[in-house]
């Protein structure tokens, strides 16, 4: 539990940073952060904990974006359970594996968006912003696993204090 | 039974979470055409969380933007300086000349009757936060409907149209921009009062299509807004032309317009505190101003 509440507060956090840092990053160059949130959290946390959290990650998004409010915490659960499939056949707690996976997800996550665009608000696309996001896939993949081991250090030592607080109830017990 | 239920909680959850969010996208498009109210709680709550820790954020890169700016960035000021003395002294002999030709033509009272008449409160808000999805526009705004802000109000800046608000909370908003595919205003050409719409293509870059009548849409053009569509006001600034595309075949053809206002680099704009009729309609209510709260509200007039 207090691994996904800090899973969630980190990834809302970096939401929130993203946003402000906006108008002085070109977009192609910002990478998804909600996307990194969800890939960690797919990685870190358990299937019940990781779906609740990727839905949240989406749903902010949504509501600090011109999205419809539901649009990317739909994507984010689809995500989610595709890191985890991923996650059981390879290696993803590896760098370079990660980054590839990443970097086709987040093209995946452009696709579906431009597809639930045309679909529920009849917008079309221009092939002008295929090379954007391309380039914005790449540096989010660049930035899979620097987002997900630090993700991981912080559950490692959130597990570890745990382990110690249960250790420490032992020693009043008194000697056998 | 139990066993079973176990079981199936993983994929019940997940269906659950897929089921609920197609249920607010269905809602959210349904409640305005690609504009949400911003109506419902938890919504309005991240936003208003949101907004002030953006705007403390974006604090220290502004202040580091503008040391930049002021103090090391000064290569050129002095030729800079020198070439905007001059244009001054250009722009104030031409408008001497406007003034006297108003003057002689005794329409300058009519026009001071036509501005007191077109009179909008204009409230200046901070850009504390951007969109970074790749498709959507927006922007998030450092004011609310604590300080009168109502979705539907136009935004502008000092360059012209930016944009429309699309949701609202106490203390915050969120605007969408011209640049948005779902972004559309009714406008004319300046010089040859070609009319037609201009649309966001969410590449950076505004489309305006206008209907064909020989050649009244050239390069350079300044497209303005016509105030036709209820939505924003007349005269407001929104690109120049920069390439017609030759579709000879059809009647409607097109125009690529660079916008007016860099959007890129938007710290400070203003909303219009009144909406036209159609967001009115759009929105619900009676487009009266809401009481901006007293010490929020720095609100000048244009």
């Amino acid at each position: 539990m207090r691994k996904a509440a800090a899973v969630l507060t980190i990834g809302l956090l970096a939401l929130v940073v993203e946003g402000a840092l906006a108008p002085w990053l070109p977009i192609r160059f910002v990478p998804d952060a909600s996307l990194l949130a969800t890939v960690a959290a797919a990685l870190v946390l358990g299937p019940a904990e990781g779906l609740v959290a990727a839905a949240v990650f989406g749903f902010s998004a949504d509501v600090l974006s011109g999205t419809l409010l539901g649009q990317q915490a739909m994507l984010r659960v689809l995500e989610l359970s595709i890191t985890r499939v991923f996650a059981s056949q390879l290696d993803l707690g590896r760098g370079l594996p990660l980054t590839i996976f990443v970097a086709f997800l987040s093209v995946a996550d452009g696709a579906l968006l431009v597809m639930q665009s045309r679909f529920f608000l009849d917008l079309s696309f221009h092939w002008a912003e295929a090379s954007r996001l391309l380039v914005r896939a790449l540096v989010t993949g660049v930035f899979a696993t620097p987002a997900s081991s630090l993700a991981r250090a912080i559950a490692d030592r959130l597990e570890e204090s745990q382990a110690r607080r249960e250790m420490r109830l032992d020693t009043k017990r008194p000697a056998l | 039974m139990g066993e079973f239920l176990r079981r199936i909680r993983l994929p019940l959850l997940f269906a659950g979470l897929l089921l609920l969010t197609l249920i607010l996208m269905l809602s959210d498009r349904s409640e305005a055409p690609g504009q949400g109210t911003g109506e419902s709680w938890l919504p309005n709550a991240l936003l208003e969380v949101a907004a002030p820790i953006q705007g403390a954020l974006s604090r220290p890169v502004d202040w580091l933007g503008e040391t930049w700016a002021r103090y090391v960035a000064l290569v050129e000021l002095h030729d800079e300086n020198a070439e905007l003395r001059e244009r001054i002294a250009g722009l104030e002999e031409e408008n001497l000349q406007f003034r006297e030709a108003l003057v002689a033509g005794g329409q300058l009272q009519r026009i001071a009757q036509m501005r007191e008449g077109f009179e909008v409160p204009l409230l200046p808000a901070q850009v504390v936060g951007q969109d970074v999805s790749s498709w959507f526009h927006a922007i998030l705004l450092d004011r609310g409907r604590q300080s009168g802000v109502l979705s539907g109000m136009p935004v502008v800046s000092d360059l012209g149209l930016a944009g429309v608000v699309s949701a609202t909370t106490p203390g915050a908003a969120r605007a969408m921009l011209l640049l948005d595919r779902r972004s559309a205003a009714d406008a004319i050409v300046q010089r040859s009062r070609a009319r037609g719409i201009v649309r966001g293509t969410g590449t950076g870059e505004l489309e305006f299509v206008f209907q064909v009548r020989g050649d009244d849409v050239v390069p350079g053009d300044v497209v303005i807004s016509s105030g036709v569509g209820g939505v924003y006001p007349r005269g407001l600034r929104l690109g120049t032309v920069a390439e017609v595309q030759a579709e000879r075949s059809e009647l409607l053809h097109t125009a690529r317009v660079e916008p007016a206002v860099d959007f890129g680099r938007l710290e400070q704009v203003f909303v219009l505190l009144r909406r036209g009729p159609t967001m009115d309609l759009l929105y619900g209510g009676d487009g009266d101003l809401p009481a901006p709260a007293a010490p929020d509200a720095e609100v000048s007039s244009r």
